[in-house]
């Protein structure tokens, strides 16, 4: 994966599930989670989700905001809208470059 | 569950307990949850994230071993300056406080400085193979000029892991390294009025050990995390054409 993802070690794809998530507006951890497991049809550990979501807000890829009760949302910074669109580009063209090649061979 | 977020570290927890607490009501943890939440309390440790994160104490431990190797060296040469022969006792210190020097730059430390280090060590491997030589003017001059490399070489690489500006470096290196040497090499090698009999002259070799004192503390207090961490600051991805 491009910078900054490939060094997030093995919170990278986690950590694009969540500005995936978060592409849709702010969320607190629960709502995050539950998202993400249906994006990605496999569930998230609360441990995976905080070592990513301290990795992202450390880098400035999203925000916390005023907690409400005792959960917190978080939504993406303009770096982090950024970095995933580009993120996703990347994996856009990787997507349309393997489709194609296995075009021929699809069906035949 | 409590007891399970008390395995983060507690800068981890001032800033996310509250919160992850919270999400752990709304959704009652599964085994593989806890496993990996046990995960996570681990990677907290190992790669904190929060700013606030004081130094793991296993930061301190290449600080503290620093401060006691020059500790150790001072001691050894002030000896020769209060009790002249009778600090030969204490000779046997030097290798040690030498050994500790040395490992008080370990880890990732290492892997990325392993070049100057191969190289420091090789030169190390020349002194005590020039050491054996028949002595002569040239050997000696060779000989002394490789230790001093090898040494100023390792309080440099110390002091660049205790954070300490290129300005810095150059001072203590002049302080510790060449101005002892260039007034002890003439006053050993009897070019001065003082016999070379004079053992207080080794204790010239005082400053070198209170550098180390300076840097390991530095270190300690700091914390010393590997440098392959990455900047606080983030960094705007690489925009392409389309």
């Amino acid at each position: 994966m491009n910078q900054p993802f490939g060094e997030l070690g093995r919170f990278a794809e986690p950590s694009l599930y969540i500005l995936v998530s978060l592409s849709g507006g702010p969320k607190h951890g629960y709502a995050i989670m539950t998202d993400v497991e249906e994006i990605s049809g496999s569930p998230m550990g609360p441990g995976t989700l905080y070592g990513a979501l301290a990795r992202l807000e450390r880098r400035g890829l999203i925000e916390a905001l005023e907690p409400v009760d005792r959960r917190r949302p978080y939504r993406l910074t303009g770096l982090g809208a950024t970095t995933v669109r580009a993120q996703l580009d990347s994996l856009g063209g990787f997507v349309r470059t393997g489709l194609s090649r296995l075009g021929g061979k699809i069906g035949g | 569950m409590t007891r399970l977020v008390r395995l983060y570290p507690r800068a981890w927890r001032d800033r996310y307990e509250e919160e992850f607490l919270a999400l752990l009501s709304e959704r009652p943890p599964t085994f593989g949850d806890l496993v990996d939440m046990v995960r996570g309390a681990v990677d907290a440790h190992l790669n904190p994230q929060a700013d606030s994160e004081p130094s793991p104490w296993t930061h301190r431990i290449p600080g503290l071993l620093a401060l006691i190797a020059g500790a150790m060296w001072s001691t050894v040469f002030l000896a020769f300056v209060f009790v002249q022969n009778d600090a030969w006792a204490l000779a046997g210190l030097v290798p040690l406080s030498l050994v500790l020097m040395f490992l008080s730059l370990p880890g990732d430390y290492m892997a990325a400085h392993g070049r100057r280090i191969v190289i420091a060590l090789g030169v190390v491997g020349l002194c005590i193979v020039i050491a054996n030589f028949p002595y002569s003017g040239v050997t000696a001059v060779a000989g002394i000029a490789g230790c001093l490399i090898a040494l100023g070489g390792l309080l440099t690489l110390a002091a660049i892991r205790a954070g300490i500006g290129p300005s810095g470096r150059w001072l203590l290196l002049v302080l510790a390294v060449v101005l002892p040497a260039a007034i002890g090499f003439p006053v050993a090698l009897g070019l001065g009025n003082i016999s070379e009999e004079e053992s207080w002259v080794l204790g010239l070799l005082v400053p070198y050990g209170l550098a180390w004192v300076l840097v390991g503390l530095r270190m300690a207090v700091r914390g010393s995390p590997t440098l392959t961490e990455l900047p606080a600051s983030p960094t705007e991805p690489e925009v392409r054409p389309a």
